[in-house]
C-alpha cells in the first residue's frame, strides 16, 4: 500500500445509531454525492440486532441533526420524540430533616449572567436556602409546570430555553438510516461478517461475510457494538475497566403504556436513585421507557427487578423485561491502524448524563473534521483522536462519578463504596478538595475536550448541597447580591416565559400535526 | 354548525356593508388571488399563527393588535374587502376522517336571523340561488387557499423569507414598532440563481412576491389614517 494513497473508500460496520451517526458525519464532510467524493458502505447484519436503547440525548443534539439536514419536525413526527429539560434526580440523598424526599434538577439552560456575583450569599445562607436550580435559573420551574421549553411559533430548534430530546431509539437509527442512504450517498449492505483478513502490515484488509464476500477499504469503522468485532477482537486492543470507579454492570430495561392518552409527559428525564443504583424513566410520546441499572456485585437480578416493579406500582410494562450486560471503560485506543471505533465499540459509561449518543457524535465528527489526507497521515491523525477522544471519556467518567460520590446515603455497602477516596479519579478528588474552600470558576474548566462544564458542575454540585465554606472570604461580597433578589429575578422570568408556553403533550400534538417551521 | 335543510329552513342572513365582525381585526388573512387588489390599499406580509405555528398571509388592517382602520360605523372604507370577510358567517369546515368539507354557519353572528335578509332554503327544502352561490366561492376560496399555503412553502423553499420589524412613525411621537412580521427578503431575491428565479416567475409568483413588496409602502398610509381618525 502507497503511503501517498488517498483514502476512497470506508467500511463501516454495525448499524445501530452509532453506525448510522458516522455513516451521516462521514458522507456529509466527505462528500459522498459529490464527483470525486468518498465511498461509503455500511454493513449491518440483519439478524444481529442493536442494542436497542438509548432514549435520552443532550442539547448537542440539536445541532448535530441540524448540520446533518434533518429536520426538527421529522425528528418529532417520526422518532415519537419528546423535548428533554432537565435530569431531574430523585433521591440521590437521604430524606430531607421534614421527611420530604431530596430531589434536583441539572437542567440544559445556563445561569442567569453573572450568577457568580449571587452565588456566594446563596453559599452562606446554608439554613434557609431555596433550591439552587430555583435560584440562577428558570427552567426548574418550567418543567415543575409541565410546560414545554418553545413557543409554538417559534423555528426549528429553537426554544426560550435549552433543551435536547427523549425519543424511540428504534425509530431513531431508522430515521439516521434513510437520511444517510437517500440523502447522502451511503451504500447500504446486510450481510453477517464471520471473519477480518488482515495484511502484512497489520491492517485490515477485508472483512468476510457468511456469503463468502469480501468487503475491502481504505479506512474500517468498527461500529459493532459490545463485541468490538475489529478493534477488540481482529486488533486485539485492549479494554480498559472502568469497574472499579463505577460500579454498576447490569440494567434491566422495559416500556410502559400510559395509563391514560392525555397524560401529562414530564420534560425531564426521571433518574431515582435505589440501594445498588438507579431507575431512568423517560416519557415519549406514545408510552415510557424505564429501567433499573445496578451493581450486582450490591444487589441480586431478583432484588433488582422487585425494586423497578415496586416503582412502576401498579403500571404493568407493556414488554417482557430486557436485561442488559453493561461493561465501564474504554478501549486503551480507539484508532489503530486503519480502524477506528465508534459507538458501544468504543467504550461505555452508564447512562446517567445520557452521554452515550453525545460521545459517539463528538468521535463520528471529530473523525470526519479532521480526516486524514492519505494513509501516510493516518498515524498521527490516529495520534491526536486517541489522546483527544481518551480525555473527553475521562472526563465523562469523573462527571458521572461526581453523583455518586457527593451522596450522603447510607442505606447499602453501594453508596459507601463510592465515597472511598480510592474510588476516584485524581483529578476528581483534587478538584472538590479545592471547592471545599472556593468557588467552582472556569479556571477549572481548561480542558477544551470536556464534555461537561462549569455550569453542570455547579447545578450538580449544589443540587446535591455540597459544601463550599466562604465563611472566611465573606467580607469580599456584596451584600446587595443577595439570593433572594435573583430568586425573585428568576420568578418573575419564569412566570413571563409561562405565558408563552404550552403544557409539553399540547405543543407535541401541535407539531404533529402542524410541524415546525424552518424559521 | 354545518348548513341544513331541516335546522336552517327558515334562516335567514342579512348583508353587512360595514363587515362589523372585523372591527377588531388587524390582520384578514387572504390568499394569494386577492394580494394585487390588496396591495393597492393595504400592506400584505406573512404572520404566524398563534396557534398551529403556520405561516398566514395577510392584509394588515391595523398597526396594532385589536385595531381595524377600515371598518366603520356605516362602511367599510377600503375599495377591496377580502373574501374571508366577504363570505362571513359562512365557513368550510373539514369533517373528521375525511377529504369532504361541510359548509357551515356561525348561528352566533347577529346577522343570523329569521325576520330579515337573504333566505337559505327556499319553502320546498332546496337550497337558495343564494346558499349555492356562496357554496361555490367557499369551495373556490378553499382551492386557493391551497395554493396559497404552496406559494408559502415555495418562500421557505427559496430561503426568501425573514422575520422583520416594522417601525412605523406616527406624529412626532416615539416610533410604532411590530414585530412577529415576516417579509420577503429583496437581497435573497437578488442573489437567486437563473433557474430559480424562472421557476419563480412560470408558477406566478414572482408577480406576487412583487406585489407584497410594494404594498410594504402601503404602511405610510395606515399611519396617516391612524393619525386621522
Ligand atoms: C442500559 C442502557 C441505557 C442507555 N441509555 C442511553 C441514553 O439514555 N442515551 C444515550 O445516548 N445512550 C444510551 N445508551 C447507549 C446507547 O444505547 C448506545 O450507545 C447506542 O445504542 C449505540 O450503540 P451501537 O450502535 O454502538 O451498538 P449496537 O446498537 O449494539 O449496534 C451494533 C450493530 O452492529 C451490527 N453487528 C454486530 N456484529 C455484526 C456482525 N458480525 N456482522 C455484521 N453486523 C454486525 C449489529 O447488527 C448492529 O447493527 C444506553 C445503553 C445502555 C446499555
Amino acid at each position: 500500500m502507497s503511503a501517498h494513497k488517498t483514502i476512497q473508500h470506508i467500511v463501516i460496520l454495525g448499524g445501530g445509531t452509532a453506525g448510522w451517526l458516522s455513516a451521516n458525519h462521514l458522507a456529509k464532510k466527505l462528500l459522498v454525492n459529490a464527483p470525486h467524493g468518498m465511498r461509503i458502505t455500511l454493513v449491518e447484519s440483519p439478524d444481529i440486532p442493536t442494542v436497542g436503547v438509548g432514549e435520552g440525548t443532550v442539547p448537542a443534539i440539536r445541532d448535530t441533526l441540524q448540520y446533518l439536514g434533518i429536520t426538527e419536525t421529522e425528528l418529532i413526527q417520526q422518532c415519537d420524540a419528546t423535548f428533554k429539560q432537565s435530569i431531574h434526580f430523585i433521591d440521590w440523598q437521604p430524606a430531607l430533616a421534614n421527611g420530604k424526599r431530596h430531589s434536583y434538577h441539572h437542567v440544559f439552560d445556563y445561569p442567569l449572567p453573572g450568577y457568580h456575583d449571587y452565588l456566594p450569599d446563596w453559599l452562606v445562607k446554608t439554613e434557609s436556602r431555596e433550591n439552587f436550580a430555583d435560584v440562577f435559573s428558570i427552567q426548574s420551574r418550567l418543567c415543575a409546570a409541565g410546560l414545554a421549553p418553545k413557543a409554538v411559533t417559534q423555528p426549528e430548534y429553537q426554544g426560550l430555553c435549552n433543551y435536547a430530546y427523549h425519543f424511540d431509539a428504534a425509530k431513531f437509527g431508522k430515521l439516521l438510516a434513510r437520511h444517510a442512504v437517500e440523502k447522502l450517498g451511503v451504500i447500504h449492505r446486510q450481510l453477517r461478517i464471520v471473519d477480518v483478513c488482515m495484511d502484512e502490515h497489520g491492517h485490515i484488509a477485508h472483512l468476510v461475510s457468511d456469503t463468502g464476500e469480501q468487503l475491502g477499504a481504505d479506512l474500517f469503522i468498527d461500529c459493532s457494538g459490545t463485541p468490538s468485532i475489529l478493534l477488540g477482537k481482529a486488533l486485539n486492543v485492549p479494554f480498559i475497566s472502568k469497574h472499579d470507579m463505577l460500579f454498576t454492570d447490569t440494567a434491566i430495561a422495559t416500556q410502559v403504556p400510559y395509563a391514560d392518552i392525555s397524560a401529562a409527559i414530564p420534560c425531564s428525564t426521571l433518574a431515582t436513585a435505589q440501594s445498588a443504583g438507579w431507575i431512568w424513566d423517560i416519557g415519549l410520546s406514545h408510552r415510557r421507557g424505564v429501567g433499573l441499572v445496578y451493581s450486582s456485585a450490591h444487589c441480586s437480578d431478583d432484588e433488582a427487578e422487585q425494586q423497578l416493579y415496586r416503582y412502576l406500582g401498579s403500571q404493568a410494562p407493556q414488554a417482557a423485561l430486557r436485561k442488559i450486560a453493561m461493561r465501564t471503560g474504554y478501549h486503551q485506543s480507539f484508532w489503530q491502524g486503519n480502524c477506528v471505533a465508534v459507538g458501544l465499540a468504543q467504550g461505555f459509561v452508564e447512562p446517567l448524563e445520557a452521554t452515550g449518543l453525545l460521545l459517539f457524535d463528538i468521535a463520528a465528527r471529530m473523525l470526519a473534521e479532521q480526516f486524514p489526507a492519505n494513509h501516510a497521515a493516518m498515524q498521527t491523525t490516529a495520534k491526536r483522536y486517541n489522546r483527544k477522544m481518551r480525555q473527553a471519556w475521562d472526563r465523562v467518567f469523573d462527571f458521572i462519578k461526581l453523583h455518586y460520590c457527593l451522596s450522603q446515603r447510607q442505606d447499602s455497602d453501594f453508596w459507601q463504596q463510592h465515597r472511598r477516596r480510592d474510588s476516584q479519579s485524581e483529578t476528581l478528588s483534587e478538584v472538590l478538595d479545592h471547592w471545599r474552600w472556593h468557588l467552582p470558576s472556569q479556571y477549572d474548566f481548561t480542558d477544551r475536550a470536556a464534555i461537561f462544564n462549569l455550569e453542570n458542575y455547579l447545578y450538580v454540585l449544589y443540587g446535591m448541597q455540597f459544601h463550599t465554606d466562604l465563611s472566611a472570604q465573606a467580607w469580599r461580597f456584596d451584600p446587595q447580591k443577595s439570593a433572594e433578589v435573583s430568586w425573585q429575578h428568576m420568578a418573575h422570568r419564569a412566570a413571563q416565559a409561562k405565558q408563552q408556553l404550552l403544557p409539553h403533550r399540547q405543543l407535541l400534538e401541535r407539531i404533529q400535526r402542524f410541524g415546525i417551521q424552518p424559521i | 354548525m354545518p348548513v341544513n335543510s331541516n335546522l336552517h329552513q327558515t334562516v335567514r342572513v342579512l348583508r353587512d356593508p360595514t363587515f362589523n365582525q372585523a372591527k377588531d381585526a388587524q390582520l384578514v388573512p387572504v390568499v394569494v388571488q386577492e394580494v394585487m387588489d390588496c396591495a393597492i390599499e393595504y400592506p400584505v406580509v406573512l404572520v404566524k399563527n398563534a396557534h398551529s405555528g403556520q405561516f398566514v398571509l395577510v392584509a394588515m388592517m391595523g398597526l396594532k393588535s385589536g385595531e381595524n382602520l377600515y371598518c366603520g360605523e356605516v362602511k367599510f372604507d377600503g375599495h377591496y374587502v377580502p373574501q374571508v370577510l366577504r363570505h362571513y358567517p359562512f365557513v368550510l369546515q373539514a369533517t373528521p376522517n375525511s377529504e369532504h368539507m361541510l359548509l357551515s354557519i356561525d348561528e352566533h353572528s347577529p346577522l343570523v336571523n329569521q325576520q330579515e335578509g337573504e333566505h337559505l332554503f327556499d319553502s320546498a327544502g332546496e337550497q337558495s340561488p343564494f346558499l349555492v352561490n356562496k357554496a361555490k366561492a367557499l369551495q373556490l376560496h378553499h382551492e386557493q387557499q391551497q395554493i396559497t399555503e404552496s406559494f408559502v412553502a415555495l418562500l421557505l423553499q427559496y430561503q426568501l423569507l425573514s422575520q422583520q420589524q416594522l417601525t412605523i412613525q406616527l406624529g412626532a411621537g416615539q416610533p410604532t414598532i411590530l414585530d412577529g412580521v415576516y417579509l420577503v427578503d429583496q437581497k435573497r431575491l437578488d442573489e437567486l440563481s437563473e433557474a430559480e428565479y424562472l421557476a419563480l416567475r412560470k408558477n406566478g409568483a414572482l408577480a406576487i412576491i412583487h406585489a407584497h413588496l410594494l404594498s410594504l409602502k402601503q404602511l405610510n398610509r395606515l399611519a396617516r389614517r391612524a393619525l386621522t381618525l
